[in-house]
């Protein structure tokens, strides 16, 4: 019988540098040209099958990368089991921006986080900025798993993902369950014997 | 006939189930019909045998609900609703939802939730949900119906052990030529919605502007003229306050139903042993029936209900009374009495005797009015109104008492549904319980409850603490005593009344209070009955017509959790940015949230973290939660509102606001919106010490860095100003303090102050300018902080008597305090004795009346007993007069 296993993953990184499109890429495997800046946090969730027959099911927070709302990325890296800090690999001021949220996330987050690094835009290699070398001796050096990735091609894109759920202690569960009741709604049949349930937060006794 | 498309009743043998049970079961799936968002509903059945009628009766259900649809048209099978899992609209269900909740702000039930931390969306969903359907019902269904009145008189009694010895008819039928005056119903009833006391003694303030004269005229026009009343509920003006007004009786508007609450009924031993005796009941409700005179005949008892000394009454005109059906009702004791009607018993006589004073409790009734079917209404919806008759505990010392009676009755004040909870006999053979229905389970409560003054705030229900803010007065005689001068209660006090008449009401049955009188002529007892007069006003619902509109809004939503797709919504503008921000100046602006996904959206604001507020305390949005339709769009209206509290914290800082608000949509995304704006410091609300402490006027960058204390100037320039202003300009205005000012004119004044510019130019002659400014200085020390005599001498100086003890307790003010009590007392002083047509004591008492509450203003927010007004006044007195 496989065993399955649930973590919370948040997705950090400066503006425009394809946060949001990384997930859409993993979760539904498509990509947009034009999509707008994220103005808030979106909930998404993917589940990963790992070789052994195990597996992970990810609840993830994508975040607004706009400096004006860095204040209230805690909330939502808060109890996270891992984290995707992404740069632009064609803009080396993001990779700044990325070491800024390491910092954070190794001064704030759960200790046992882990954390992957993650170049994205792999596919405008012609206009690189970061090179591959400089990036991961920095990864190398903070102990972060690393790869680059093109949410376009979708190149990297799920091998990324698998790389941090064979990362992630599977032996043991998950030290914070993620995400509060996220839990899909429970359908459970009808005792025609008792009174049907009152609506949820009222107390009526009835309402047949 | 087009055959509707066949349901299935699918019958499986459930494997699962059966393991643990001794009987077998079996699971019936039932599908409630071909729209897609109507899911089949799962039934487990022990009872096997009598699954053949269940099954029968499904069949024979929904034979009757498609022979009721147009062919073609998409059958409702509304009476699967209940079976649901998820619930159906309380709107919908048999027994009304409890009044509480339907005053109360579906965002206050939602689940605890913060930014990355979604909470129950499920639940809040349903909440939502549910809170949507009933505001579509109530402007769709009830706004516009056509509605029926009843006209319903009510009273209420504390006898003192007497029998009825006197004409009742004063009471009963509101014939009468003195009508004491009592503030209208609306203005008072803590039920009908949070009325602040302010506004209610406000607008008992503008009744005293009335003449007498034009008041009686107001009430004659109104009872002349039906139609007018019924369309305008601020129409009806009482009499003036000082309680002599004289009003023709309502004499063609006899009530249909006359309930009467007596309490105190009888005090002897006996009544607590034989409580089953009906001589007092019957005596009381003879002579009630007496008192309505020749209309008598037209009348007759529709139901009564004793305990002990508590009785309510319910008379009824004949010609109504077959609308009247399932009655009942219910009593209950609290206190020492609670325990005695449990075990009596055990009780000595001695011990009943000496806690007979203590027999306190309720008794109600609850009754269901149908309005007769006509064509085009062949099932009228009918409407539950139940009367509570309580009697709580008197006394301002026993207030935890009384709080803890209310909470009590409100539980234990239960009616029998006669509804078995349980379809299974108990196993002992007996009838398994019913479902209780508490008073709350109805479309209006009335609650007349004498000697607890029961000032019940709307907040107060909902946080369970049923008598915050309560003050009671034991006035004997009038109640409008509360408000005149003579018994020097200042207008910041709540009056009280010992007997009064409350209700609850609903969108199911509106309320428009007429009158509200005592009838000091019944001298019978030491209290003297009260009465109000009332229309309710009952919208004409058709049942099916409901069930089918909540049935097509039901299904727009229903499945909302159960969508695979993600709510999607566009919110336009993510930045609100207000710009300048003034001082108790309102300002709003909308976000609009558009449904481009495809499924509903139910949204709600979060805070940053669980502890924290949603949003910062200058901000208010509405609504906080809602629904919203694909392809339809919302708006949110945010306002930034600087009262008081807010601007004593923002005149201390920078005056920069930022505030980041979390707009969550249940099963989906966070969206953050900045919102931020510049607030224009003010000398309003900015405390004495602060004020005297800035180098130039209180914008200026300057004056963020204070001076030293040794520094500070002697008094603040701010109340200089105004009072050089007045001294030189209006000394001689007679009307100075008495009459409002222009609140336009207050605005420039206050941003003269606040900028350091000049005051415009007076007008020659102008009298407004004048009062403004004097408005001007009153707001400006009302809204200090702490008022210009600091609290904690507040008793001392109400026990002062002589001019020398006054000073020697200015010696305890500050003294920026100090100089600006001096400043504005010699002011004050100046133009009570010169400068004036009318000099003299009587207009130093009338500025006094006015300047104490401000400069000497009680906590508003401490329960403790504020100091006597009179003492207060007198020491002010001490330096003007």
């Amino acid at each position: 019988m496989s065993k399955q296993f649930q973590f919370k993953l948040v997705l950090l990184g400066e503006s425009a540098v394809g946060k949001s499109s990384l997930v859409l890429r993993f979760v539904k495997d498509q990509f947009d040209d034009y999509r707008e800046s994220t103005i808030g946090a979106a909930f998404l969730t993917q589940t990963v099958s790992l070789e052994d027959g195990t597996t992970v099911k990810f609840e993830i927070w994508d975040t607004a990368g706009q400096e004006r709302y860095k204040s209230l990325a805690p909330m939502y890296y808060r109890n996270a089991n891992c984290a995707v800090v992404v740069y632009d690999i064609t803009q080396s001021a993001s990779l700044e921006k990325a070491r800024s949220w390491i910092r954070e996330l190794q001064r704030q987050a759960d200790p046992s986080i882990v954390i992957a690094l993650c170049g994205n835009k792999s596919d405008l290699a012609a206009r690189r900025q970061v090179t591959e070398e400089e990036a991961k001796k920095y990864a190398d050096e903070e102990g972060l798993m690393w790869a680059e990735t093109s949410a376009k091609s979708g190149e990297g894109v799920n091998e990324i993902f698998t790389a941090i759920a064979k990362k992630l202690p599977l032996t043991a569960p998950p030290s914070a369950r993620a995400g509060g009741a996220r839990a899909g709604p429970a359908r459970t049949g009808v005792d025609l014997n008792k009174q049907p349930n009152a609506a949820p937060g009222q107390n009526e006794p009835c309402n047949c | 006939m087009a055959q509707p498309r066949r349901n299935t009743i699918d019958l499986r043998v459930s494997s699962t189930a059966a393991l643990n049970q001794p009987r077998s079961e079996l699971t019936v799936t039932i599908c409630p019909g071909h729209d897609p968002s109507l899911k089949p509903i799962p039934l487990l059945v022990r009872d096997t045998h009598h699954l053949r009628s269940v099954l029968a009766e499904c069949k024979r259900l929904k034979q009757l609900s498609a022979a009721n649809y147009d062919p073609g048209a998409t059958p409702i099978y509304s009476w699967l609703f209940p079976y649901a899992t998820i619930p159906v609209p309380s709107v919908l269900s048999v027994f009304p939802p409890d009044l509480r909740h339907s005053h109360r702000s579906s965002n206050s039930i939602l689940s605890p939730a913060s930014a990355g931390q979604p909470g129950d969306d499920v639940l809040d969903i349903s909440v939502i949900r549910e809170d949507w359907i009933k505001n579509r019902v109530h402007q769709e269904i009830f706004v516009p119906a056509s509605q029926a009145t009843l006209k319903v008189r009510l009273g209420t009694f504390n006898v003192n052990g007497k029998l009825p010895s006197q004409d009742l008819s004063p009471w009963v039928q509101g014939i009468s030529d003195k009508y004491p005056y009592i503030p209208p119903l609306n203005e008072i009833s803590p039920f009908s919605i949070e009325k602040d006391a302010n506004d209610y003694v406000s607008s008992a303030k503008d009744q005293e502007s009335v003449p007498q004269d034009d008041s009686v005229d107001d009430v004659d026009d109104d009872v002349d003229n039906e139609e007018k009343v019924a369309t305008s509920t601020s129409s009806v003006r009482p009499p003036g306050p000082q309680g002599s007004s004289y009003l023709p009786p309502l004499e063609t508007d006899d009530p249909d139903l006359l309930v009467l609450g007596f309490q105190e009924l009888d005090l002897s031993t006996g009544a607590l042993l034989y409580s089953s005796e009906t001589v007092r009941e019957d005596a009381w409700c003879t002579a009630a029936l007496a008192g309505l005179g020749e209309k008598a005949e037209k009348y007759q008892k529709l139901a009564s209900k004793q305990l002990v000394g508590m009785l309510i009454l319910v008379i009824a005109k004949k010609d109504v009374v077959h609308l009247f059906s399932d009655i009942k009702t219910a009593s209950v004791g609290v206190g020492i009495m609670g325990v005695m009607v449990r075990s009596l018993q055990a009780l000595n006589r001695s011990l009943i005797l000496r806690e007979h004073q203590g027999n306190k409790g309720a008794t109600a009734l609850r009754l269901t009015y149908t309005p007769s079917p006509t064509p085009n209404l062949p099932y009228p919806r009918p409407t539950v109104i139940t009367f509570v008759n309580s009697h709580l505990a008197a006394f301002d010392e026993m207030y935890d008492r009384r709080n803890s009676d209310f909470q009590e009755l409100s539980k234990r004040l239960l009616f029998d549904s006669g509804i078995p909870q349980d379809s299974e006999m108990q196993e002992d053979g007996y009838a398994p319980p019913t479902i209780p229905l508490t008073v709350f389970q109805s479309d209006l409560l009335f609650w007349m409850g004498p000697d607890g003054s029961i000032y019940l705030s709307y907040c107060s229900l909902i946080s369970g603490e049923a008598f915050v803010n309560f003050q009671e007065h034991r006035i004997s005689g009038l109640p409008s005593g509360a408000l005149s001068d003579g018994l020097g209660y200042d207008v910041k006090r709540k009056p009280a009344w010992t007997d009064r008449i409350l209700h609850m009401p609903s969108q199911a049955a509106v309320v428009e209070s007429l009158r509200y009188s005592s009838h000091p002529e019944i001298t019978m007892s030491d209290h003297r009955p009260v009465s109000a007069d009332c229309r309710v006003h009952i919208p004409l619902v058709d049942l099916d017509q409901l069930e089918s509109f909540v049935g097509t809004l039901w299904r727009e939503v229903a499945d909302i959790e159960q969508s695979e797709d993600a709510p999607r919504i566009h919110v336009k503008p993510s930045t609100v940015d207000f710009g300048n921000v003034f001082y108790k100046r309102r300002v709003s602006k909308d976000l609009e949230l558009k449904n481009i996904g495809k499924v509903a959206s139910a949204f709600r604001f979060v805070p940053i973290t669980a502890e924290a507020p949603t949003h910062s305390e200058w901000l208010q949005f509405n609504p906080m939660s809602g629904l919203v339709l694909p392809g339809e769009s919302l708006s949110v209206t945010l306002s930034i509102l600087v009262d008081n509290a807010v601007a004593t914290r923002l005149n201390a800082g920078s005056g920069r606001m930022e505030d980041t608000l979390i707009l969550h949509t249940s099963l989906g995304k966070d969206y953050f919106i900045s919102v931020s704006g510049q607030y224009q410091r003010t000398c309003f609300a900015t405390p004495l010490e602060r004020l005297v402490r800035h180098r130039e006027h209180v914008r200026s960058p300057a004056s963020l860095e204070l001076l030293s204390e040794e520094q500070a100037l002697s008094a603040p320039q701010e109340v200089m100003r105004v009072v050089n202003w007045l001294m030189t300009n209006a000394a001689e205005i007679d009307s100075l303090f008495m009459e409002p000012g222009q609140e336009s004119m207050i605005g420039i004044i206050r941003e003269c102050l606040d900028t350091g510019t000049d005051f415009p130019p007076r007008p020659q002659g102008d009298v407004d300018t004048a009062l403004s400014f004097a408005s001007c200085l009153l707001e400006l020390l009302d809204a200090l902080p702490e008022p210009v005599v600091p609290r904690v001498l507040h008793s001392r100086c109400a026990q002062v008597t002589t001019r020398d003890e006054a000073f020697e307790v200015l010696d305890n003010f500050s003294s920026a305090s100090v100089n600006v009590w001096i400043s504005v007392t010699a002011f004050l002083h100046y133009i009570c004795h010169r400068g004036t047509p009318n000099p003299g004591p009587q207009r130093a008492e009338r500025i006094a009346e006015v300047l104490t509450p401000v400069l000497m203003r009680d906590d508003p927010r401490t329960a403790a007993t504020p100091t006597s007004p009179i003492g207060k006044r007198r020491f002010l007195m001490l330096f003007i007069a």
